[in-house]
């Protein structure tokens, strides 16, 4: 039995990991150079994503190898996918239970390299994080400032008076 | 270790609009209870959040005020789309109300969404109040040629008050709430809804007679051919040996309702299978296919 096509992939800082290449496609961006350039022994880099975060991706897509991958056009008001649009499952909760910075660096890395259902469960997190908070606890958990001018506070203010009505 | 690091950079230092739009759409997007004001709330937040909120196409969205209607409306104003072609890309939406106005806008917003709403919930929450007559003066109206070419689904307290549109691709009606004998639910079914595959009813036992009443006094099997229907009950009501459910299998089996065994089990029918949904409610089936 032969072993599964394997190939490099390559950090922003010069860090290259070896992975089989059914792990690597659960990147689009990947899948979609692999079958531009074929097979090919040069490592494949990616400028945008350094070693720690991409090793975490390669953990995510490891152990996600066999899962079918997300229809492009997958209905939204579909049940299906609607329940998929507001579940994480237990092993992604624990696999993303890092520091903020890892969180959007990991976010931002789905997010270059096409890897879907890695950005829902990002984005959710993050999501899971706001819900129910008021905009100055939102500000200070993700350390934002307030660049609103005092008039357009007011403003604002003003015409969501009946957002907080709840 | 991650709790000793300096703070991270500010999230919209961090992550570009694109990626805020999404996970506001994950904040909004919340099974069976898709609200707008937490949207609203996110603008609150900065300049960049408030951005990033304005021009959002929100494809699944839940309104129970006219204030959010309202807001809802000159949201939508706001999107690419809507200045491109005076549309919006809405997919799924829920408008509860309390109030005859509160749906005074909804045609408005229908024919924004027509051509990409494939979910329509309309729910009032006082149907208990038989004073209460919903769109008794401010009926959803529309123009002679409108229909929504695109809807698959259907939820609604009560039914003459749509009587004005056209949902041809229909395939499943969910109704709750109270219907009556008057009101010709079935024919006016046919006539909305030629290709419709499943017919859902919320009610509760004292209503099944009434139920059945009206299921044998139409053409129903011969209008849908594919019709399944569910009838959901209150779990506390749900006795298989009730004589009024009874009646309600015996014409599901027969077809024509008049035949059958009237002490038989529920659960021993082939054509029958009662599943639990949630600890207070079982959903009934009874599929019309196989009679």
């Amino acid at each position: 039995m032969s072993a599964a096509p394997q190939v490099t992939l390559e950090s922003s800082d010069g860090e290259k990991f070896k992975v089989d290449k059914e792990v690597a496609e659960r990147s689009v961006l990947i899948k979609n150079m692999i079958e531009d350039v074929g097979e090919s022994d040069n490592p494949i880099p990616l400028p945008n994503v350094n070693a720690s975060v991409l090793k975490k991706v390669l953990e995510y897509c490891e152990h996600h190898r066999g899962d079918p991958l997300p229809a492009a056009d997958a209905d939204p008001s579909n049940d299906d996918n609607r329940k998929r649009a507001t579940e994480i499952s237990d092993w992604d909760q624990k696999f993303i239970q890092v520091d903020q910075e890892m969180l959007f660096e990991i976010i931002l890395a789905a997010n270059y390299m096409d890897i879907k259902p890695l950005l829902d469960v990002g984005c959710k997190t993050v999501a899971n994080m706001i819900k129910g908070k008021t905009p100055e606890e939102i500000r200070k958990l993700f350390n934002i400032v307030n660049d609103f001018t005092p008039e357009e506070e007011a403003q604002i203010k003003k015409e969501n008076e009946w957002a907080e009505d709840r | 270790m991650s709790f000793l690091k300096t703070p991270s950079r500010p999230l919209n230092d961090a992550l570009p609009p694109e990626i805020l739009a999404e996970i506001f759409r994950a904040v909004i997007f919340k099974e069976w209870d898709l609200s707008y004001r937490d949207i609203e709330r996110l603008s609150l937040v900065c300049r960049s959040w408030r951005d990033a909120g304005r021009g959002m196409e929100l494809l699944a969205i839940g309104v129970s005020a006219p204030k959010y209607m309202d807001a809802l409306l000159g949201h939508i104003h706001t999107t690419p789309l809507f200045r491109e072609s005076n549309r919006a890309k809405i997919h799924s939406l829920s408008a509860t109300a309390d109030k005859e106005k509160d749906f005074h806008r909804l045609p408005e917003l229908l024919t924004l969404c027509r051509a990409s709403l494939r979910r329509l919930h309309l729910t009032r929450l006082s149907f208990d109040d038989p004073e209460v007559e919903l769109f008794h003066d401010t009926r959803v109206e529309a123009p002679p040629d409108f229909y929504l070419p695109n809807l698959t689904f259907l939820h609604h307290t009560l039914t003459e008050e749509l009587t004005s549109l056209r949902f041809l691709d229909l395939k499943e009606i969910e109704i709750v709430g109270r219907f009556r004998a008057e009101n010709p639910i079935l024919t006016w079914l046919c006539q909305i809804a030629p290709n419709l595959e499943t017919l859902e009813f919320s009610t509760v036992r004292d209503r099944l007679p009434l139920l059945t009443e009206l299921m044998g006094s139409n053409q129903i099997l011969k209008k849908f051919q594919k019709l399944k229907l569910w009838i959901r009950i209150r779990y506390e009501d749900l006795d298989p040996y009730s004589p009024d459910l009874a009646a309600l299998i015996e014409w599901s089996r027969s077809g024509d309702g008049r035949t059958g065994s009237a002490s038989v089990s529920a659960l021993d029918l082939g054509c029958m299978k009662v599943e639990r949904e949630d600890n207070t409610r079982e959903r009934v089936v009874l599929d019309l296919r196989s009679t």
